[in-house]
C-alpha cells in the first residue's frame, strides 16, 4: 500500500514537473520557428513562470484570497502590456490607463478605454442599469454561491457534475456581475469601455459562446496568438495555439492543459458542424462543452481530478447536501438559473438579440433587481474576486 | 401607438419615484440594522453572561467559541468535579482576539481573576483556513459580530425571516453558562470544514492568546482542547489528534524560543462519525453529543492528571 501511494506520488510529481517543462519547450519552440518577438510572449507568459515557481495560484476561481500580494494582478498586467507591445501602442498613457485598480479585476479592458461625449444626465441613465445589474450579479448572487464549494472535494459523477453547473454559474454571476458594475461606473464617469461579457449563455454553439465570455482576453489572444499563428499555419493549430496558450496563462497545471486541449478540440469539432450545416448538434455540444470544460477548469488538484474522471457513480448524496444549503445559497442558485436559462431560451427575442443585457436594462426589470439585490446582500457575505487577484 | 406615451410615464414614474424611495429605504435599513443588531441573539446572550457572572462563585471557566458553548457542559463538569465551572464560550470566540481578551478582563476585572485554578480553552481556529485565524487579528467586527459597513450585517430577506421564525434566534444560556438546548431547534446544515492551518502559523497565534488568557488569569492552568468534530469518512478520524500532538509541539519549541513562561497542558480529543450527536454543524453537538464529549473531555483530562502532561 505504502508502495503504491509513494509510485503514485512520484508519478504526480513528475507529472507536474514534465508538464510546464513540456509546454514551455513546445511554446520556445514554436516562437524561434515562426520568427517571432519573444518580448511580448514573455510578458505574457510571465504569469506561467510564477505559476511554475509556486508564487502564484492557478486561476480556476475557487482561491478567496490572493497568495502574493507584490504579485496581485500580474496575470492583466502582463496580458495587457504584452498586447500593447505586440500592437506598438505601447506609451505612457496607456501604462497610466491599465494601471488603474478599478479595471484590475475584470480583465485587460484598460487598454480598450476611451472617453464619452454624452452628457452626465445621459450616461447615468444608460449605465445606471448596468451597475444595478451588475450588483445583482457580483453582489447579491455571487457571494451567496461560495457556500457549495465543499463539493469540489466530491469525486462521485453526479457531484463533480452538480459543482462544474454550479461553479460555471458562480464564475458567471461574479465576473461578468464585476464587469458590469465597472463598465456602469467607468461609463457614469464618462470612460467608455467594452462590455466584457455578451450574453455568453444566448448561444447556439461554442463559438458564440467564446465571442461573448471575457471578450477582453480574446481579443488578447487573437491579437497575439491567433493571427500570426493563422498565417503561417492551419486554423486547426492556430486554435489549438491559442487555447493552450490561454490554459497556461490561467496556471501551469494539468487540469488547465487538459482544459485547453478540450476547448480547442470542441471548437474545432463545432467548426466542421457548422461547414457541414449540422446545426442541430452544436446547441447540445455547447451545453456539454461548458459543464465538462468548468469540471477541468475548476480543479487544479491532479489526483482528485484524475478520481472524478473516472466518474464513479455514488448516489445523490450531493444532492441531499445541497438542498440542505441555506434558503439564501438555493434562492441564488435559483436566480442565476433562471437569468441563464432565460438567455438561452429567449435569445432570438429582440430583447436578447443584441446580446447587452437589453432585457434586464429596462426600468421596471432593473427596479425589481434593484430590490432584489438590496433585499438579499449583508455584509457577511462579502465579496469574492475571481481573477485579477491570483 | 397610444401605449408608447404610457409606458414612458411609468418609466419616468420608476426612474423618478420608485427607485429613489428603494433607495433611501434601503439606506435607512442599514440605519436599522446597524443599531439594532442583536446578532439572532448574541448580544442578549452576552449581557446574560455579564449577569450569571456576577452573581456566581467560579474557580473554573471553559473559554473558546460555538464548538465549546454547544458541545461541552459546565454544569456536567461542575457535578463531576469539586470545582464551580462556568461556560464563557462566545459565538466565533467574540469574533476577534482582542473583542475576546477585553471580554474576559471586564468580566473578571481585579480580585476574581486570581479565583480561576483551571481553565479548559477549545479552539477550532488550528483546525480551520488561515484566513480565519488572520481575521481574528485584523477584522473589524464588535463582540457579536458587527460590521461597520454600507451593507446590513443581515440581509433584509433574513430579518423578515427572523421574525417570522423564531427559532433561528440563539436561547440565552443557563445559569452556568450553558448552551440551552431546549429553546433551539438543532437542524443539520453544517460540513466538514476541518483544513488544518500549518502548526508553525497556528502556535504562534496560539501562543500569543494563551499568553493574554494567562495574564488575566495569573493563576490558572490553561488546558488547551482540539475539538472533537464529526467525520464523513471514518478514515479522517485520526486527524485532529495528530494535528493536536504536532501543535503541541510546535508550541512547546515556541515558548523554550521566546522564553515564555505558560501554565498548559493539551488535550487533543478524538473526532466520531455519528450524526446523532450533532446539532446544527459538524463541530456543534447536540445536547446528546454535549453529554458524550464532555464525559469523554473529563476522563481525558483525569487521565492526563495522572499522567502529569498529555503528549510529553
Amino acid at each position: 500500500m505504502g508502495a503504491l501511494l509513494n509510485d503514485q506520488y512520484t508519478f504526480e510529481l513528475l507529472l507536474s514537473l514534465l508538464i510546464p517543462l513540456l509546454v514551455c519547450s513546445c511554446l520556445v519552440f514554436a516562437l524561434e520557428r515562426i520568427s517571432l518577438s519573444p518580448l511580448p510572449y514573455l510578458l505574457f507568459f510571465s504569469i506561467s513562470i510564477t505559476s511554475i515557481l509556486g508564487l502564484t495560484k492557478t486561476l480556476t476561481g475557487s482561491h478567496a484570497a490572493a497568495t502574493n500580494i507584490y504579485l496581485y494582478g500580474l496575470s492583466f498586467y502582463s496580458a495587457s502590456l504584452a498586447y500593447l507591445l505586440k500592437n506598438k501602442k505601447l506609451s505612457i498613457q496607456e501604462i497610466f490607463h491599465i494601471s488603474n485598480p478599478l479595471l484590475l479585476i475584470t480583465g485587460p479592458i484598460a487598454i480598450f478605454v476611451k472617453n464619452s461625449k454624452r452628457s452626465i444626465s445621459k450616461r447615468i441613465k444608460y449605465y445606471f442599469p448596468f451597475i444595478v445589474l451588475g450588483l445583482f450579479l457580483s453582489q447579491a448572487i455571487a457571494p451567496n454561491l461560495v457556500g457549495t464549494f465543499f463539493l469540489i472535494e466530491k469525486t462521485d459523477a453526479i457531484s463533480s457534475l452538480v459543482f462544474a453547473m454550479i461553479f460555471e454559474l458562480f464564475v458567471y454571476a461574479n465576473f461578468c456581475g464585476l464587469s458590469l458594475l465597472i463598465y456602469g461606473i467607468s461609463g457614469v464617469m464618462g470612460f467608455k469601455i467594452p462590455l466584457n461579457f455578451k450574453q455568453p449563455f444566448s448561444s447556439t454553439n461554442i463559438i458564440d459562446f467564446w465571442k461573448g465570455w471575457h471578450r477582453t482576453l480574446s481579443i488578447v489572444l487573437k491579437g497575439l496568438f491567433y493571427l500570426p499563428l493563422k498565417k503561417r499555419f492551419p486554423t486547426e493549430i492556430a486554435l489549438l495555439g491559442v487555447y493552450i496558450s490561454s490554459a497556461m496563462w490561467h496556471g501551469v497545471s494539468f487540469n488547465f492543459l487538459l482544459w485547453g486541449l478540450f476547448h480547442s478540440l470542441m471548437f474545432i469539432l463545432t467548426l466542421w458542424l457548422l461547414r457541414r450545416k449540422m446545426h442541430l448538434i452544436t446547441f447540445p455540444l455547447l451545453i456539454f462543452s461548458i459543464i465538462f470544460g468548468r469540471l477541468l477548469f475548476a480543479d487544479s488538484d491532479t489526483s482528485r481530478l484524475i478520481s472524478k474522471l473516472a466518474f464513479p457513480y455514488d448516489g445523490f448524496s450531493s444532492i441531499t447536501l445541497l438542498l440542505n444549503m441555506p434558503r439564501m445559497t438555493l434562492l441564488s442558485i435559483f436566480l442565476i438559473f433562471t437569468f441563464v436559462l432565460c438567455e438561452i431560451i429567449f435569445q432570438k427575442y429582440s430583447l436578447f438579440r443584441a446580446r447587452n443585457y437589453k432585457f434586464y436594462r429596462l426600468p421596471i426589470v432593473s427596479c425589481i433587481l434593484l430590490i432584489l439585490t438590496l433585499a438579499m446582500i449583508s455584509v457577511s457575505d462579502g465579496s469574492y474576486a475571481v481573477y485579477g487577484q491570483r | 401607438m397610444g401605449a408608447m406615451p404610457c409606458m414612458d410615464n411609468v418609466n419616468k414614474l420608476i426612474y423618478h419615484f420608485a427607485i429613489p424611495f428603494v433607495l433611501i429605504a434601503y439606506c435607512l435599513f442599514v440605519i436599522y440594522d446597524y443599531n439594532f443588531y442583536d446578532g439572532n441573539g448574541r448580544v442578549a446572550s452576552i449581557e446574560k453572561h455579564t449577569s450569571n457572572i456576577k452573581n456566581t462563585n467560579i474557580d473554573a471557566l471553559i473559554l473558546g467559541g460555538s464548538n465549546s458553548y454547544l458541545s461541552l457542559s459546565a454544569e456536567t463538569l461542575s457535578l463531576k468535579s469539586d470545582h464551580s465551572w462556568y461556560n464563557l464560550s462566545l459565538f466565533s470566540e467574540g469574533y476577534t482576539d482582542e473583542n475576546y481578551m477585553h471580554f474576559l478582563k471586564e468580566e473578571f476585572g481585579g480580585a476574581k481573576s486570581k479565583d480561576i485554578r483551571i481553565i479548559i480553552y477549545s479552539t477550532i481556529y488550528p483546525n480551520r483556513e488561515e484566513r480565519f485565524i488572520l481575521e481574528r487579528q485584523t477584522g473589524k467586527m464588535n463582540i457579536a459580530g458587527r460590521r461597520k459597513s454600507i451593507k446590513p450585517n443581515y440581509s433584509f430577506i433574513s430579518h423578515i425571516r427572523n421574525s417570522i421564525d423564531k427559532g433561528m434566534l440563539y436561547p440565552l444560556p443557563n445559569k452556568y453558562g450553558d448552551f440551552d438546548f431546549n429553546n433551539f431547534d438543532c437542524i443539520l446544515k453544517g460540513k466538514s470544514d476541518f483544513r488544518p492551518v500549518h502548526v508553525d502559523i497556528s502556535s504562534v497565534w496560539l501562543q500569543k492568546n494563551l499568553i493574554s488568557i494567562q495574564s488575566i488569569f495569573p493563576d490558572a492552568h490553561i488546558i488547551v482542547v482540539s475539538p472533537s468534530e464529526f467525520f464523513d469518512n471514518p478514515d479522517n478520524l485520526i486527524d485532529t489528534t495528530l494535528h493536536a500532538e504536532r501543535l503541541f509541539h510546535s508550541l512547546t519549541a515556541l515558548n523554550k524560543k521566546n522564553n515564555v513562561n505558560i501554565n498548559f497542558s493539551m488535550i487533543g480529543e478524538a473526532s466520531y462519525n455519528k450524526k446523532n450527536l450533532l446539532c446544527d454543524d459538524y463541530h456543534h453537538a447536540n445536547s446528546k453529543g454535549r453529554n458524550y464529549r464532555t464525559q469523554n473531555l473529563y476522563t481525558q483530562i483525569i487521565a492526563a492528571n495522572q499522567e502529569s502532561i498529555r503528549y510529553e
